[in-house]
């Protein structure tokens, strides 16, 4: 048998105004080399000056997986030349980075041990074209938090699980946006085999990686094309390879030998950074209920099922939204299936997330207070709630304008049943004549003279009532 | 110092080394180590690393856009570019 070990490097861009080390911004943009400075650019004499908020962000993930806080943490220098780094190093921490041997537990998944993590700035950015290399600087110096995981994976499934757990934890946590397509998360990985019991193998580094879907591709990959060479007597070689999504495979990389010798010492410019109680005491408050625990919560305390309550911790505004309107008095079983429903068909259809549609909490559960209080029914309640997710309107108002309030006089109901059952004799013969098919056409009608005021589900029972009364 | 470690060195600090440059540098550098060697030997246990002299308050700063004015003059004053690139030979 064989034995497969897997460990995760994750980088995110944190989301600040500015550049870690200088007051540049830190946005995307399409004009490149716009967002530059003597400082991240390593002209001679400038002092890089550490952004707090940055800080405060990587302190905010550390503390999130379990990390032990070095009580002095250092920045490093860590030396190589390539273009993307007009400095020829970046600043990085090393041996004493600011979260050391973290944990996260997760259902269904080995505890993952977490080396360390450590605050960089990220290179430029480089767009090969034929013999030439087009370098844009805007992204060096952007703050970036690096996430080392322990080899503690042994299936891909189980790495593109955690990846996936890990994105909504830096989107719960307000420090990353996660999008892997855009490059804000990266996630390099090491794998390597070994005969069952020898512990682990050569380890394989793969780079380019943008989906979580390529993870547990170019892992599946790995695994199988290592397993085959150890069982071939041959060996692995130790190397980092790149995967290549249109052929499915990973590739070796041409470098250079001593490349990774990256001669690291202390950054003379930058003290080192000793987080004080107060710090931390913010950094405690600042922590979420993580999504993983959370929807663990909402299967246990609201008995939903588990794609039920993985919907509703997916984005933390939709878990906040789902329990505030459980507050707000109406039933978990509404709240969880107009969330689903109804509100995310809407959603997606106006092409807008949860926190920038009109809805609000306190106009979602007034709308399904009225419904469970039979004021108004399920069709007239999706009509209230396309509308308010669309426009910034008030819930009674536009009931009362679309008149849609079901109508508590049963007087003016029976009159049109009757009117109704009169004008279409044919269909009440058949019904008379034990087939039952044709109510599911009186209640259609009923409910368009109606103009949906009828509740649909009464308005069975009224019909054939008033049929047996026809005699 | 061995001259072929001299010259992973030189490579890696991207200078390019004449042999008579070479000869001079391997006698300079061997003394240099030398000098470390001798620190090596002081006892030091007991004592932290310093990595920097200055340690009193945490140095951070508020998280606030400056515009810098440097970026059409870095762009002129590149050797080569492609509009607003910057552009090198493709290499790696």
């Amino acid at each position: 048998m064989i034995e497969s070990f897997i460990g995760l490097e994750i980088h995110i861009q944190l989301l600040t105004k500015t550049k870690v080390f200088c007051n540049c911004k830190n946005e995307f943009t399409h004009v490149p080399n716009s967002h530059v400075c003597p400082v991240c650019m390593g002209y001679p004499g400038v002092l890089p000056v550490l952004n707090e908020e940055a800080v405060r962000k990587a302190y905010i993930v550390c503390r999130a997986m379990n990390c032990h806080l070095n009580e002095k943490a250092v920045f490093d220098r860590k030396n190589y030349f390539y273009p993307d780094m007009p400095k020829n190093y970046q600043i990085s921490q090393f041996n004493s980075p600011f979260g050391v041997k973290g944990l996260i537990e997760m259902d269904g998944m080995p505890k993952v041990r977490i080396h360390d993590a450590h605050l960089e700035e990220d290179a430029g950015k480089l767009v090969h074209e034929g013999m030439t290399s087009y370098c844009d600087y805007n992204r060096a110096g952007t703050p970036l938090l690096e996430i080392v995981t322990e080899p503690d994976f042994k299936k891909p499934e189980e790495a593109e699980l955690f990846m996936q757990n890990f994105r909504k934890m830096v989107r719960y946590l307000g420090v990353c946006d996660g999008n892997m397509e855009e490059g804000s998360m990266r996630c390099d990985v090491n794998v390597s085999v070994n005969f069952e019991g020898k512990g682990l193998g050569r380890k394989v580094e793969v780079k380019n990686l943008n989906s979580f879907r390529h993870v547990k591709l170019a892992l599946q990959y790995e695994i199988q094309r290592q397993s085959r060479m150890i069982t071939a007597g041959e060996s692995v070689v130790q190397e980092t390879r790149l995967w290549n999504d249109e052929k499915k495979r990973t590739e070796g990389m041409r470098s250079k030998e001593n490349a990774n010798d990256y001669r690291y010492f202390p950054e003379p410019d930058l003290p080192p950074y000793c987080p004080t109680k107060e710090f931390l005491a913010q950094i405690d408050a600042a922590q979420v209920e993580l999504p993983w625990v959370r929807k663990k919560r909402f299967i246990d305390e609201y008995g939903l099922n588990e794609d039920g309550a993985e919907f509703l911790t997916e984005e933390k505004d939709k878990a906040d939204f789902f329990e505030n309107a459980v507050k707000g008095g109406i039933s978990v079983a509404n709240a969880a299936s107009w969330m689903r429903g109804e509100v995310a068909k809407d959603l997606n259809k106006a092409k807008k997330s949860l926190c920038d549609s009109f809805l609000t909490v306190e106009k979602f559960v007034t709308v399904i207070k009225l419904l469970e209080a039979e004021k108004i029914n399920a069709q007239a309640a999706k009509k209230v709630m396309d509308i308010i997710i669309n426009e910034d309107a008030d819930p009674m108002q536009v009931i009362e304008k679309n008149n849609l309030m079901q109508t508590a006089d049963s007087g003016e109901v029976e009159a049109m049943v009757e009117k109704l059952l009169a004008e279409n004799t044919k269909v009440v013969a058949q019904i008379k004549g034990g087939d039952q098919k044709p109510i599911g056409f009186l209640i259609g009608q009923l409910m368009k003279v109606s103009g949906g005021k009828a509740d649909p589900k009464k308005a069975r029972e009224l019909i054939l009532n008033k049929i047996s009364q026809l005699g | 110092m061995q001259k072929d470690e001299l010259y992973i060195t030189a490579s890696l600090a991207r200078l390019e080394l004449t042999e008579k440059e070479a000869d001079t540098l391997s006698q300079a550098v061997s003394q240099m180590i030398e000098y470390f060697s001798m620190m090596e030997k002081i006892d030091v246990t007991g004592l932290e690393p310093t990595t920097h002299v200055s340690i009193g308050e945490n140095r951070v700063r508020k998280d606030e856009v400056i515009e810098s004015s440097l970026a059409e003059r870095m762009i002129e004053a590149a050797p080569e570019r492609d509009e607003r690139f910057i552009t090198v030979p493709h290499i790696l």
